[in-house]
């Protein structure tokens, strides 16, 4: 019994590995004679679609076609000759797998005579010239001498044939350049990354995946279900209709998304935004192709709402896949200028509009090139970058500190940062380095009051201060900041008298007159 | 001597060409110049456009060819089933405002034509069904998409086999309906 079961299983194997069988049973011709005509006339007609097949062998629908073309020819009473040329006049000579004697195929069919005439000329031309030339017997040899043994080479004839052989630069040479031709191939074609992934070992992994994809698949639905519950429960919510539409594109429910923004497209009296949201549904339905519908739709869009980034996007990209790279590059451009530097959108936008300026053959001008590398980051990535370039300057700075315009660089980049240690160095050491500079006394001075960081830093100020005085002892700031440092230190008579100096030499209409007043007083009550 | 250094160099000769021959045809499928899905020139360009299918998807796509003669036509061969027909529909829109287009669903089913047009879009003034493919065999198509570019006298004088994308237009039916004129 189980062998029984095995011997069917092995035929039913069998029927499914041997070829197909081209002709099926409704195309045979009840009369034979017809029958046999028409195979023997398929047997010479191309499969047009298969190429090297002939339409008695090819499985394809256009030769079944053919094949059905052929019999009702045969049933209308017409000749192999008429057939062919019925066929010909439609496909041309193509159509034969036998190509006709004509000018365009002389080459073809004169080629093989040629070779043969050739090969056979050269052949003559060895026998003579083998003939024995050691000895003084004349080609034209006496009778007795022409046995078939006598016509063979002499054995020092065949040394003399090795003897002509290629010299062996020729042979080293001609090595060369196979095997220079075969790693250029390689190298123009070899994919030595693509290494081999056998199926057998990754079964876990296949079934895992499946099963996550199950697991997926159920959440999905069963979100997907109680959205749409909720969108019918409210069927006055535009929320509500486009959290149905959204959940129904995440489990690729793309009639329900649909479904979802009609609904939504109706409460809202066709708003702008949920236009764009529908041509973008088609658009998703059909495979990513921006259809005419969807056109339609993103111009109506567009009209109400210049600005619309979805709308905009999806006319990007229509303009790419009508291969008007162009346009797609200057609206998309337009949109990711139009973005907030972390929006999700941006890095597709920008390998978009690399894979556009590269398939347009378009050069991307250097401005263009740094937004797309800033697109392409996310900001994480990008704070990595600026960190590491201000690593690097700092250590620069440290050993070349006389550059004021590297400290301006790395006191912005730490302010970008919000790394207070390191701005309070970047602030300091830039002090200290450029000690002839009052402006970057007065910056350090001031990133302390910015940064409320005074009290931690009042040795470091102290030196600053003394520098500004050196400098410039009168100078409004030293005044200032002299008064501000020594209210931190508690010394508020100090601080009194130099704000009350500061506060003399402010212009009348100084707006940090009443201000500065208040402080004052403030501490004069203190005391 | 000199003969049998001959006899090495002839065939080593007749490789060489060989290779270089291979080497050419390699190149040229590499760079896509040469394909071996390229489709030989039509025989019938310069003849009489062959008859449409007999059924039309409605009667008011029903347009024959005699209805268009005197103006050029584009026959567009397509399918709800055929992937690259449906990229082509944008261009074809495009191309509609100068030329009268006319769609042969190629062994397709009526309902599915219809869907297709409503989700794709209708370029078409006229839709032809061709639904055992013997229109196909009448205009020696290979598949779909192909489209034959038809004169005001309803002469064949091109025929583009695969998609009609813009760069299609530009390139190939522009010209053409240029040199109609």
């Amino acid at each position: 019994m189980k062998a029984l079961l095995t011997l069917a299983m092995l035929a039913v194997g069998m029927g499914l590995s041997a070829p197909a069988m081209a002709i099926s049973p409704e195309e045979v011709m009840a009369d034979p004679r017809l029958e046999q005509r028409a195979r023997d006339i398929s047997k010479q007609l191309r499969c047009l679609v298969c190429q090297n097949q002939s339409i008695d062998d090819s499985d394809a629908p256009l030769a079944q076609d053919l094949r059905r073309e052929v019999r009702l020819q045969l049933r209308y009473g017409m000749s192999d000759e008429a057939i062919f040329d019925h066929l010909r006049a439609k496909f041309g000579d193509y159509v034969l797998l036998k190509p006709p004697v004509t000018p365009a195929t002389y080459a073809l069919w004169g080629l093989p005579v040629a070779l043969v005439l050739i090969g056979g000329l050269a052949f003559v031309m060895t026998r003579r010239n083998t003939a024995p030339p050691t000895t003084s017997t004349p080609t034209t040899a006496p009778p007795t001498t022409s046995s078939p043994i006598a016509d063979m080479p002499p054995q020092d004839a065949l040394k003399d044939d090795m003897g002509g052989a290629p010299p062996p630069a020729v042979i080293w040479g001609s090595m060369a350049i196979v095997l220079a031709v075969s790693l250029g191939l390689y190298a123009l074609l070899g994919r030595p990354e693509l290494t081999a992934q056998p199926l057998a070992e990754r079964q876990d992994q296949i079934l895992a995946a499946k099963q996550q994809q199950a697991k997926d698949n159920a959440k999905n639905t069963e979100r997907l279900n109680s959205a749409r519950a909720a969108a019918d429960a409210n069927p006055s919510s535009v929320e509500a209709q486009l959290t149905y539409a959204m959940v129904a594109a995440q489990a690729g429910a793309y009639g329900d998304e649909r479904q979802g923004i009609a609904r939504a497209l109706e409460l809202t009296d066709r708003d702008p935004s949920i236009v764009a949201l529908m041509a973008e549904a088609i658009s998703r339905d059909s495979g990513g192709m921006v259809t005419l519908p969807a056109r339609k739709l993103v111009a109506e869009t567009l009209a109400k709402k210049p600005a619309e980034p979805r709308a905009l996007y999806l006319s990007g990209l229509a303009a790419y896949q009508d291969e008007d790279f162009p346009k797609a590059i200057t609206i998309w451009q337009g949109l990711l200028a139009a973005l907030a530097e972390d929006d999700p959108l941006s890095p597709v936008l920008a390998r978009n509009i690399r894979s556009a300026a590269e398939s347009g053959g378009l050069p991307l001008s250097d401005e263009l090139e740094r937004v797309l590398m800033a697109a392409e980051t996310t900001p994480d990535e990008q704070a990595a970058m600026i960190t590491a370039m201000v690593e690097g300057l700092e250590e620069r700075l440290a050993n070349t500190p006389d550059d004021p315009e590297g400290w301006s660089r790395l006191i912005q980049s730490r302010q970008v940062l919000n790394d207070e240690d390191g701005l309070m160095r970047a602030a300091f050491g830039a002090a200290a380095a450029l000690r002839e500079d009052a402006s970057a006394q007065v910056r350090a001075l001031t990133i302390t009051l910015e940064r409320n960081t005074g009290r931690q830093y009042l040795a470091e100020a102290a030196d600053v201060l003394a520098r500004l005085r050196m400098i410039n002892p009168d100078s409004l700031e030293l005044l200032f900041f002299d008064g501000h440092f020594a209210v931190l230190q508690g010394q508020n008579d100090r601080a009194i008298d130099q704000w009350s100096r500061f506060l003399d030499a402010l212009p009348e209409d100084a707006p940090i007159r009443d201000d500065m007043i208040a402080q004052i007083n403030a501490l004069k009550q203190q005391d | 001597m000199t003969r049998q250094r001959l006899m090495f160099f002839i065939p080593a000769a007749v490789f060489l060409a060989f290779l270089v021959m291979a080497s050419v045809a390699l190149y040229g499928t590499i760079t896509g110049s040469r394909s071996p899905d390229q489709v030989p020139q039509s025989v019938l360009i310069g003849r009489p456009a062959p008859d449409l299918p007999e059924h039309a998807l409605s009667d008011e796509l029903a347009k024959t060819l005699a209805q268009f003669r005197g103006q050029p036509v584009l026959v567009n061969f397509m399918a709800s089933w055929c992937i690259p027909c449906r990229a082509e529909i944008p261009a074809l829109d495009v191309l509609a405002e100068d030329v009268v287009v006319i769609g042969v669903a190629y062994k397709d089913k009526a309902a599915d034509t219809r869907a297709f047009l409503a989700d794709y879009g209708n370029p078409y003034q006229a839709v032809w069904m061709d639904d055992d493919g013997r229109a196909g065999i009448r205009w020696g198509i290979y598949g779909v998409p192909e489209s034959f570019l038809i004169d005001k006298h309803g002469r064949i004088v091109l025929r583009h086999a695969g998609p009609v994308f813009k760069s299609v237009i530009t390139d190939v039916i522009t010209p053409a309906l240029d040199q109609l004129k």
